[in-house]
């Protein structure tokens, strides 16, 4: 396909305006098909965000652990809708379709177990008791050891941003707190959950 | 105390790792052909779905490594350098993190914002922009993060690219501190962030954003650029206009320039994501870690260090014994200027200087060439070294990180005299 470059030239006496455009190639890039349940999730999920090129040349050794590790990454680094094991189930998908696992291998098998017991993902409803349970939230954030969930509302309520800037630290994992397995949404989330209660 | 310690016996086995690990020999990409159709890979790196294509698909560009299709990431292939110092437009790389990138512009009412700690917050129209004093012409290379990171050892996930992730350029535009100077910027301001128009898909990816230490854009290298090799940008390196950080890696040159926001404090929110936790290099003097001890601490990358390629030669390139062969190349590092470039033809045993070509300026790529008699039949290895007036040179093994970031050593080309 060659380029379209649509230049709408309009003059004018002192200033040439002009609206440049491109056209860009169509993605028709395809997963590899596999009788593995990640394939139809990778196949829902991967094309929101890119092309599936990402994935095919990705070196041919990485193992289940290291195509998991990616996983979490698109879903907790850069937001892909996608519960942790919902990134599992398309991780040993893609550590056999494009890595160095077997659809034979005992942990593959496990992963296809869980995958038909899973719950469906719904990152626009978050259940926030389930997130702060999930990531042991609360086993520091009482009174005695780390600040309270009101300490911490109160020293961001009235601040600009306040959602975006303790979502990012609760996400981050500021002030030397374990940096929890958790998206933007979930970490907003819990962001706007804390900053309620300090108001309570 | 015991923390150096310990930082420095992780160093010591980094150091030693990377001596065990194989490193690959070759450090070019290929193109060849096949059923027609022309495609590239690296000897000695292997992708999961094999080659790459080479294609003409995107907007102005000719003849690219396709890494991937959306968003754009294209790479040069790598006999592109030995064709001259300036990287043409219609190849040079094209490089982007989020696929919602702008397709239509108008440059009528194109502007860009400039807001935060300054007297005055202001709006600048391309003709506003373009008024601005101090505009100056600069050949720069510009050069990705994770350029060669498919030579990795052992492999990191991320775009496996060969060397051609890179290219040289005249850009002409005017210093991002005059720029700044028309809003004004507070005493005590810190750092300015950079946005472009390209977005994320969706709001839980962050948007791609860089911020530059405000002492580095008062030494007047960051500049706001509008044209390249004469021309206007093309689309996919940024039209109409990106800040150029000569020196420093390219992720820092910001395409489709909108905003520009002078900050006191950190830059520390979620949309800081590609300098809190995206291109960042282990804080430790050669910059490396294991693949099972990551560093502690890191820091975000900034300049690139030294490298030099042989672009005359191939690797598995035959060359006949007892006759005179010119051997060429390129070197650049991160501005001091290059001082001088040596050759080895014995795999690193003796080194012979060769002539350096026209200077087009401390941050270009600088040519050099080497008449060479082989005068025995064999294989064996064509290595380059480049030191720089600053007295910076190459490692002979390449240190490890996990983002494939930052690679300089000393590059080897296997050849067979024949």
């Amino acid at each position: 396909m060659r380029f379209l470059l649509i230049i709408l030239a309009l003059f004018s006496l002192t200033v040439k305006a002009e609206i440049v455009s491109i056209s860009l190639p169509i993605d028709n890039t395809k997963l590899k098909p596999l009788a593995l349940p990640g394939y139809g999730l990778a196949q829902s999920k991967c094309h929101l965000c890119h092309s599936v090129d990402y994935v095919m040349y990705q070196p041919p050794e990485m193992d289940l652990k290291e195509w998991t590790g990616e996983m979490y990454k698109m879903r907790n680094e850069y937001g892909a809708p996608i519960s942790m094991d919902e990134a599992k189930v398309i991780a040993a998908y893609l550590s056999v379709a494009y890595g160095s696992e077997k659809e034979t291998n005992e942990e593959i098998i496990a992963l296809t177990k869980l995958a038909n017991t899973k719950k469906i993902y719904n990152p626009e409803n978050l259940d926030v008791q389930s997130l702060l349970s999930d990531n042991n939230c609360l086993t520091c954030h009482k009174d005695a050891n780390a600040s309270s969930i009101k300490d911490i509302g109160a020293k961001y309520e009235g601040t600009d941003n306040a959602v975006d800037r303790l979502g990012a630290a609760i996400k981050h994992g500021a002030l030397g707190m374990p940096k929890p397995p958790i998206n933007r949404h979930e970490s907003e989330a819990i962001a706007k959950y804390i900053l309620e209660e300090s108001v309570k | 105390m015991m923390k150096m310690n310990k930082l420095r016996r992780e160093i010591i086995k980094a150091g030693g790792y990377v001596a065990l690990a194989a490193a690959p020999l070759t450090a070019f990409s290929k193109e060849f052909m096949k059923d027609g159709k022309m495609y590239s890979d690296g000897e000695g790196v292997s992708y999961a779905a094999g080659p790459k294509p080479v294609l003409s698909t995107f907007p102005q560009k000719d003849n690219l490594v396709i890494v991937h299709t959306r968003p754009p990431h294209l790479e040069t292939p790598f006999n592109v350098f030995n064709e001259g110092l300036i990287t043409p437009n219609n190849r040079f790389f094209v490089r982007y993190h989020l696929a919602d990138v702008p397709v239509t512009i108008d440059t009528d009412k194109y502007t860009i914002a400039i807001s935060g700690s300054v007297d005055k917050e202001i709006t600048l129209s391309l003709a506003e922009l373009k008024s601005i004093e101090g505009q100056q012409e600069i050949v720069a290379v510009q050069q990705c993060t994770g350029n060669s990171r498919g030579y990795s050892s052992p492999r990191v996930f991320g775009a496996q690219l060969s060397n051609g992730a890179m290219g040289n350029a005249k850009f002409k535009g005017v210093p991002l501190k005059n720029v700044l100077a028309k809003a004004g910027i507070s005493s005590t301001a810190t750092s300015v962030i950079i946005d472009g128009l390209d977005k994320p898909v969706r709001d839980t990816t962050p948007d791609f954003q860089k911020s530059l230490p405000i002492d580095h854009v008062m030494t007047g290298e960051p500049m706001l650029v509008w044209e390249m090799n004469g021309e206007p940008l093309p689309f996919l390196n940024g039209f109409p206009v990106k800040l150029i950080v000569p020196g420093w890696y390219a992720t820092y040159w910001v395409k489709h320039v909108s905003h520009i926001k002078v900050i006191e404090g950190k830059f520390d929110n979620f949309d800081a994501f590609f300098m809190t936790t995206g291109y960042r290099l282990p804080d430790n003097d050669t910059k490396s870690e294991l693949p099972n001890k990551r560093a502690k601490t890191t820091l975000p990358v900034n300049r690139f260090p030294i490298r030099s390629f042989v672009t005359s030669l191939e690797n598995g390139d035959e060359v006949n014994v007892s006759t005179s062969i010119e051997i060429k190349g390129i070197a650049f590092d991160s501005g001091s200027g290059i001082k001088k470039v040596e050759i080895s033809v014995d795999g690193g045993k003796e080194w012979m200087q060769a002539a350096l070509g026209e200077d087009l300026g401390r941050f270009s790529f600088r040519g050099w060439k080497l008449s060479h008699n082989f005068s025995e039949k064999g294989r064996t290895l064509v290595m380059v070294r480049a030191t720089g007036k600053s007295g910076e040179t190459q490692p002979v093994n390449a240190s490890w990180n996990h983002g494939g970031y930052n690679r300089n050593a000393i590059e080897r080309t296997s050849i067979k005299v024949v």
